[in-house]
């Protein structure tokens, strides 16, 4: 009776949709009425998994088995349906926030009314949450690969900061002016940041997914409004339409990738599988969104042409940009379209789109630091030994023009840019340190496969040696563990790496060991060779090691960045705004 | 030197950035570019040293220890291939199912996977058309 209910409280909020053609008042009134309709609805959802009420499909197909509070709840958004009904809430959440926020904007309410109906029909239609569990004997497990901590922080925390970069974009398109919006954008870009950082580390420690950043088209994909939201924390003074482009990407770009993602077309640890009716319904969904968000945009007098056009770095960083885009979106489209033929290997993106954030994070440090001559000249002398260099030495050139660009922000940051803003001395810091300490990783990383002893070994500088082994059986694990004792940075600790055969899905979990090594880490796993090896026939393993020894400065600096972001939001003055 | 003269260095010096700019890029995306093949069309062409992605199935039986690397054989309707990987535990990897494998063809015939590829899709089999081998 309740999921029913909560079922017609979602249609009910659909309907409000239709309210866009009432005036201001009455769509700021409606926006917040549908938000508790949909926020009702979820709450009951959220209850479902948490009771374990199997009467509803999906806490049967997520969360039947699972004993642990935590991760019922996190069960919630480990699928299509789940996580598209929490993007759904959280808007509901967040846009309120915003349009109640902004009080001298009106333009808002309209456009978010309307996404959210949109929404809400495709959520009802193609994957409606309270759909009834028809079998009740059959019961689902959370995906074991995916049965982890970070499954509870990392997606609400991005989806919040990418809805809140997402839901204050769609206000500046209409209105760049409103001060409430651009706060808005630059928190949301804070969090953005702190929750891809946080997907990087789930990534580096899960194995398989393949280390920090492993150039996914859905992290690459991340990326843009991530990078394209740097212009709305540095908006250009006065010049309103430049916001109002920076915006309307950011809408297009979000709205783009969620597609994308969800529609099944793109080869990534993300993607959900999915048939072709779902990907054009909701191509239909987004692309809706798409024209709501724009309809009726009046670009700002101040054209970008007049004013800031004339200036060639706001070009060069422009065109840098376009590439960029070109170069991320370039192999999706490809992938998208000759699937089975080509693909782009990680190396194409550590020798051509590393390069080209690095360029293009230059370029913008340059056009900040408003133009000194000389830099400009030892700039083009860099440049082009680094493009003799790149042809030959491609990895050690990117990583070293990586500590260049970083070893530069630090001078220019320390150097007193912004004496007067902590926040922005601290999220530039955190920029440099997190540049250079990329580029240090990618000289000084090692991988290894490699036998591992009772006797100690030296590994890098670091020292390993082989305990024990041992294995486990359940009637639903087939588990394996090796104890290791591993010295580095003054510290001496027994790691237990294991690997386990889930029996129901017939999935590899492989858990990592990590000890500190440097301002990094160094991670021992099993490798592939030991998949086939039965234990105790000696007394070696072979190890998959992994040397990492900058990466933990890496998630500093990100984080970095993001409390610096926050910072300045906050604690500083209104009339350097804008 | 006169101002125009510097002006033409400059816009030459542009130009010269850009086009090896460009060529660079073509350079490597060539490289880079790895393209699908199944053990049939690997064995008919000549590959040794390219950039490959090799899908097909795993052989029942053929997996085994070599050395540091684990060593297995990947086959279609018409031809088997012997791979070798060295590296992490891969997630979906099973006798008798597909395989999609990053990697390179030694002069031996032998493929040289770098990567085996991992997904976690909501339903647990690699039905997507990219897991599944053309045979």
């Amino acid at each position: 009776m309740i999921y029913q209910a909560a079922e017609i409280t979602l249609m009910v909020g659909a309907v409000l949709g239709l309210g866009a053609v009432r005036g201001p008042q009455a769509q700021r009134l409606l926006l917040v009425v549908q938000s508790y309709l949909i926020w009702a609805a979820f709450g009951v959802y959220v209850i479902a998994h948490i009771v374990r009420d199997l009467d509803l499909l999906h806490v049967s197909g997520v969360g039947a088995a699972e004993q642990n509070l935590f991760f019922r709840i996190s069960g919630i958004w480990s699928d299509h349906g789940g996580s598209w009904f929490l993007w759904v809430a959280l808007i509901g959440l967040l846009g309120p926030f915003i349009v109640l926020r902004a009080r001298e904007s009106v333009t808002l309410s309209r456009p978010l009314l309307l996404i959210q109906a949109a929404n809400l029909i495709y959520l009802l239609a193609l994957v409606n949450p309270f759909t009834l569990n028809t079998q009740p004997d059959v019961q689902g497990v959370l995906n074991p690969l995916l049965h982890d901590i970070s499954l509870g922080i990392h997606p609400p925390i991005l989806y919040t900061g990418t809805l809140l970069l997402f839901i204050s974009a769609l206000g500046l398109i209409h209105d760049p002016k409103e001060e409430a919006y651009l706060r808005a954008a630059k928190l949301g870009w804070a969090v953005h940041t702190v929750g891809i950082t946080l997907g990087s580390i789930w990534a580096y420690y899960e194995l398989g997914w393949g280390g920090w950043w492993f150039w996914d088209p859905v992290e690459n994909m991340s990326l843009l409004p991530w990078l394209l939201g740097i212009f709305l924390l540095h908006p250009h003074k006065k010049v309103f339409s430049w916001v109002q482009t920076v915006s309307i990407l950011i809408v297009i770009s979000v709205l783009a990738n969620l597609w994308l993602v969800r529609s099944g077309l793109v080869q990534s640890v993300h993607s959900f599988a999915h048939d072709a009716e779902q990907a054009r319904a909701l191509g239909m969904t987004v692309g809706a969104q798409i024209l709501v968000a724009l309809w009726g945009v009046r670009f700002s007098e101040d054209y970008v042409s007049r004013v800031a056009w004339q200036k060639w770095q706001i070009r060069i960083i422009c065109l840098l940009l376009g590439v960029l885009g070109v170069t991320i979106y370039g192999p999706i489209v490809v992938a998208t379209l000759y699937v089975e033929l080509i693909a782009f290997t990680p190396a194409y993106f550590e020798y051509i789109v590393a390069p080209l954030m690095l360029l293009t994070v230059a370029g913008i440090i340059y056009f900040l630091a408003e133009g000194q001559q000389a830099f400009v000249q030892i700039a083009l002398v860099g440049l082009i030994l680094v493009l003799i260099g790149f042809a030959y030495y491609p990895r050690e050139v990117v990583a070293l023009a990586a500590i260049g660009v970083g070893l530069g922000i630090l001078i220019q940051t320390l150097r007193g840019w912004h004496v007067f803003d902590r926040g922005l001395t601290f999220a530039h810091s955190g920029l440099g340190i997190m540049t250079l300490a990329i580029g240090l990783n990618a000289v000084f990383s090692v991988e290894l496969t490699k036998e591992i002893s009772k006797n100690p070994q030296q590994v890098g500088r670091a020292q390993i040696q082989l305990i024990r082994m041992g294995e486990a059986h359940t009637a639903r694990h087939h588990k394996r563990h090796a104890v290791f004792r591993v010295t580095k940075n003054l510290l001496s600790r027994t790691l237990t790496p294991y690997f386990q055969l889930d029996k129901r899905t017939d999935i590899n979990v492989s858990k990592t060991a990590l000890h500190p090594y440097d301002f990094g880490l160094i991670m021992v796993s099993f490798s592939a060779a030991e998949l086939h090896e039965k234990p105790s026939e000696n007394d070696t393993i072979t190890a998959y090691i992994r040397i990492d020894p900058y990466v933990l400065l890496i998630w500093f600096g990100a984080l970095m960045m993001g409390v610096g972001a926050v910072l300045s939001t906050w604690f500083r003055r209104s009339e350097n705004f804008v | 030197m006169k101002p125009k003269y510097i002006r033409l260095l400059r816009y030459l010096i542009y130009l010269g950035l850009v086009v090896s700019g460009v060529l660079l890029i073509l350079k490597f995306t060539w490289n880079e570019l790895s393209f699908y093949k199944t053990p049939t069309q690997v064995r008919k062409g000549s590959f040794v040293g390219k950039s490959l992605r090799l899908g097909g199935y795993v052989k029942k039986g053929s997996i085994a220890k070599a050395g540091n690397a684990l060593r297995f054989v990947v086959y279609d309707s018409h031809t088997e291939i012997l791979v070798m990987y060295q590296g992490p535990v891969p997630q979906l990897f099973r006798e008798g199912q597909g395989v999609v494998l990053d990697g390179k063809l030694d002069p031996q015939g032998a493929f040289k996977a770098t990567r085996v590829l991992a997904k976690h899709d909501e339903v647990y089999t690699s039905k997507k058309r990219t897991l599944e081998p053309k045979l």
